[in-house]
């Protein structure tokens, strides 16, 4: 009956929201998730029973977190693990960031910026500045006043690639030197340094081609090309201070030498950067102890607690143990089991600990190698949506209700997903039916279907968990519903690097994984679903290639109306809904536990989905 | 002996490289690809989108030499290694090798230094009180303890010590994570060894434990084969106190077996123990080498290999030469 209400009230709210789909209109797709799921919905404390908001903020106190993965090294560039992430948000600065609360890109060490256009001539030469477009071609607003470009001089016209940023001049590094645009354009410079040893960080960067400073307060960035996501990477990476990293004006004219000494530099074991919090202690594979710089430049994110603490451990029943021994305070990724269970279950627990639900972009799903029979028919895959399990059920009964069912690839509080396409439902004898008429039944009564003399065989492929993962579960309950549909599936579980082989190289006929999303108001598709990427290692391990999603995919990138863009994003989302080359399973909610003495702690949907700098204990919890 | 020495001195180089061949093929050979490491570093099926991408992997392995056949990978290794240059860590910061091993060495030291000599310290007189006492009461139950103890899987005493001594709903004894505070500094010598001994008590139990019952059998079934010796009945008929002849003149020959396994230590000492460091939290060499493993960091596998390897090695031909240091009359040829 439960499960019936469930279903039905999915149905009444995705009717209610295509019906009210107006680009602002606030809609939740999944309401049984608690949690900010958009921008402003950060409230504080909400989870705390303890919080009065009658609370006054004060300086003090420490708190401990507990994260599974580590840092090998700290530099967010050379480990661009998940914990560096993190800490390097609290440490450092950049010039621009997205703000948790709006997201929109706020002012961090620039004070203003401005955006121009460049346009590209013929003769290879470049003008740079507000373009306006005029039947004879075009006119450019420049620095050195209006010039005038016929249409046969044009080659290409890219707008809003050229940042120009006017930098605050009260920023301070940690040591008390001032923070100026010579520190960009050197941070700039390594991450442009081909022997800094790391690649996939600056595969990312490498459109952005140029620096120029203009003045100790004012630094220029360039884009290559015309891309919606061009302000994000000209403003967001870290920088890093010039004066003790290459003082002496090295890293152009010995860039091997530096690059690859850049690592083994002592900066990293104490690094010096600009933001509230600095290294005070690193325990390699043990703890990370950061702690608040006194009167940092910046009074708004200044900080209260003395010190946070990172524990890194890999176990999660011991790091639950840790918490109720009061060795750490936070625990952000409770398993469901742990959450739900009785190990956080007792009423001491309860009144010590805050249990908490956010949600951060990331989707979990089933890839079918569509090179191939019987996957490269698009009625098997959609009979494989209807056939392989209840997801509704098995979102009840498996994951408690912790989870969102999605239809495709954008994050699903986002901006760019289209709540309108509802998830098709289980139903075997639609399955049948697909099946039938693509030509797969049996023909030799083995009991498998079959066609032109192959049985519907194939393998599962699937990352080692034990028995107990909701993920184990799953491959089971679709084994044997597939099996009543007259289909051999078989789970092959590998060990990890194992099976990420096997992704890159292409040999598997269905495999399980998720996507972690970064950016929540949408992602560039480009990666996972471009037809350039169907290659070996390449992202779009399924090999889905389709016209119409190449082309939307490459005009969104220049797409700098964002409702239009997301206009193309949302059709994106109808074609793989139609396509199927995924089968969509679901965004988790994270889970943590949290102790109670905390204030001002919101719950966010970017990463990490908190920020210890903002929490403080006020008096009255001091000691609890 | 000279002879001996030297002919076994000879024998070391060629097993050892045997055993690194073997150890290198087969882990080039082994599924999956440290390339596919760059996708971040957790083993939680999640890819982080942007890291998977066609020319991060390529530069990725051409920067560690991968691309090249394997015969010229291992000729190469061979060099660095001949150099005594054991290479650099596939992962960022591609710290040298033999950084990372010295690194995690003295935690894992000092952890089977005393687990080592509690089982000694335990084992040896519970294996000369079995035999003195042989099928008493005491023995019986003696026996049927160690053997419980044998038996229990130490990943299971370990999380069942984390729930019932680590706070929670039960004693707050210990901490659970870890070998000490975090932020914590030299404050005196004293408060240095009891933080110290106050994290490392229940992994060094969790260690410890199974290794009580070889050890105390090993010692009983010697001793035993001795108290029946002609020689012990002499001792016994001069009028030797009871205690004199078990410790001065059993005990000594039932020595062999124990300086045996005492060859094997030398190892065993630079190996942690995978499961206790993982549910305990501990950066010692068995977490280092299981994570090199799963990450398929060739250079590290290979330099622990050769490590572990070479000390085997090493450890048994000292206990050779320990037979004919104390039972003069076994010779060496």
């Amino acid at each position: 009956m439960l499960r019936h209400c469930f279903v039905f009230a999915i149905i009444a709210v995705a009717v209610l929201a295509a019906a009210v789909r107006a680009e602002d209109a606030p809609f939740d797709p999944a309401p049984h998730i608690k949690g900010a799921k958009g921008p402003g919905q950060a409230k504080p404390d909400m989870f705390n029973d303890r919080a009065t908001g009658k609370e006054q903020p004060r300086e003090g106190g420490e708190v401990t977190l507990h994260l599974r993965g580590q840092m090998r090294i700290l530099c967010d560039w050379i480990d661009n693990s998940a914990v560096n992430g993190y800490v390097f948000q609290w440490i450092t600065n950049s010039l621009a960031i997205m703000d948790k609360e709006s997201w929109e890109y706020v002012p961090d060490l620039a004070e203003s910026w401005t955006t121009e256009d460049v346009v590209t001539l013929k003769d290879g030469s470049k003008v740079r500045g507000k373009v306006v477009e005029t039947p004879e071609g075009a006119t450019v607003v420049t620095d050195q006043g209006d010039k005038t470009l016929a249409k046969d001089q044009i080659q290409a016209i890219d707008r809003e690639v050229a940042f120009t940023f006017k930098m605050r001049k009260d920023a301070r590094w940690q040591d008390g030197k001032p923070l100026t645009a010579r520190d960009v354009e050197f941070s700039w410079q390594l991450l442009k340094n081909p022997y800094l040893g790391a690649p996939s960080i600056q595969n990312y960067y490498a459109e952005l081609n140029e620096c120029t400073v203009i003045d100790e307060h004012t630094v220029r960035l360039v884009y290559a090309k015309q891309y919606w996501e061009a302000f994000a990477f000209a403003s967001g990476f870290s920088i890093r201070p010039k004066h003790l990293l290459d003082p002496e004006d090295k890293i152009l004219k010995e860039a091997e030498a530096f690059g690859k000494a850049y690592q083994d530099n002592p900066f990293h074991v104490k690094p010096v950067f600009s933001g509230p919090y600095r290294v005070a202690d690193w325990k390699r594979d043990h703890s990370l102890t950061l702690e608040r710089c006194p009167n940092h430049w910046e009074p708004k994110r200044k900080g209260w607690l003395d010190k946070i603490h990172i524990r890194f451990m890999a176990d999660m029943v011991a790091a639950l143990q840790a918490l109720k021994n009061g060795e750490i305070d936070f625990m952000p990724q409770l398993t469901p089991e742990q959450f739900d269970g009785d190990a956080t279950s007792s009423a001491e627990f309860r009144q010590k600990f805050a249990e908490v639900e956010f949600i951060m972009g990331s989707f979990g799903y089933v890839g079918w190698n569509i090179r191939k029979p019987p996957f490269d028919d698009k009625k098997v895959r959609r009979a494989m949506e209807h056939g392989c399990f209840d997801k509704v059920k098995f979102l009840e009964d498996v994951l408690n209700n912790r989870s969102a069912i999605v239809t495709g690839n954008q994050f699903i509080f986002g901006k760019s997903y289209d709540y309108s396409i509802l998830p098709r439902p289980y139903d075997p004898k639609k399955a049948d039916e697909l099946l039938l008429d693509a030509g797969w039944y049996d023909r030799d009564g083995d009991g498998l279907r079959d066609k032109d003399g192959q049985a519907f065989r194939f393998e599962f492929l699937m990352p080692q968990v034990d028995s107990s993962h909701p993920g184990a579960r799953r491959a089971a309950i679709i084994q044997e519903n597939l099996k009543k549909l007259g289909i051999d599936m078989q789970i092959r579980m590998l060990e990890w690097g194992a099976f990420l082989q096997k992704i890159e190289k292409l040999e598997f006929d269905a495999c399980t994984l998720s996507w972690v999303l970064g950016n929540p108001l949408e992602g560039d598709p480009y990666q996972i679903w471009h037809s350039s990427q169907a290659g070996e290692n390449g992202s779009n391990h399924v090999g889905f290639v389709h016209e119409e999603a190449d082309k939307l995919i490459e005009d969104a990138r220049r797409e700098l109306d964002p409702p239009k863009r997301r206009a193309m994003y949302k059709r994106l989302h109808a074609i793989l809904h139609e396509e199927q080359p995924y089968l969509f399973l679901y965004q988790p909610a994270e889970l943590g536990a949290l102790h109670k003495r905390y204030r001002n702690v919101k719950w966010y949907v970017l990463r990490p989905g908190y920020d210890p700098t903002e929490w403080y204990i006020p008096a009255e919890e001091v000691g609890k | 002996m000279r002879t001996y020495i030297l002919k076994r001195l000879l024998m070391v180089p060629l097993t050892l490289f045997g055993v690194v061949c073997v150890t290198f093929f087969v882990i080039k050979l082994a599924p999956g690809d440290p390339a596919a490491m760059i996708v971040g570093t957790g083993i939680s099926g999640e890819i982080k989108q942007g890291q998977l991408n066609k020319e991060a992997i390529e530069q990725w392995r051409k920067d560690r030499g991968l691309d090249k056949h394997i015969a010229v990978q291992f000729g190469k290794w061979c060099w660095d290694v001949a150099r005594l240059d054991f290479g650099r860590s596939f992962i960022p910061p591609r710290r040298p090798c033999l950084d990372e091993i010295i690194e995690r060495l003295p935690i894992t030291i000092a952890m089977n230094l005393i687990s080592f000599g509690l089982i000694y310290l335990i084992a040896i007189p519970a294996g000369i009180y079995s035999c003195v006492a042989q099928y008493s009461m005491g023995d019986r139950i003696l026996t049927v303890i160690l053997f419980v103890f044998y038996s229990l899987p130490s990943f299971w005493v370990a999380t069942m010590c984390l729930l019932f001594f680590c706070g929670g709903d039960f004693l707050a004894w210990f901490p659970t994570q870890g070998y000490t505070k975090v932020d914590y500094h030299q404050v005196g010598l004293w408060k240095w060894l009891t933080t110290w001994a106050h994290h490392l008590f229940l992994p060094v139990m969790c260690q410890t434990y199974p290794g009580f019952a070889m050890l105390s059998r090993q010692m009983r079934v010697g001793m035993l084969e001795n108290i029946r010796l002609d020689y012990v009945r002499t001792a016994r008929a001069k009028g030797l106190p009871e205690s004199k002849v078990i410790l001065k003149h059993v005990l000594r020959n039932s020595l062999i077996p124990v300086i045996t396994i005492f060859g094997l230590l030398l190892p065993a000492m630079l190996a942690g123990s995978v499961i206790i460091e993982q549910i305990f939290g501990i950066p010692g060499m068995g977490k280092l080498f299981f994570e090199a493993i799963l990450s398929r960091n060739y250079p590290l596998v290979m330099a622990e290999t050769v490590l572990a390897a070479g000390l085997t090695l090493i450890g048994v031909l000292i206990s050779d030469l320990l037979y004919a240091v104390v039972n003069p009359t076994i010779t060496l040829k």
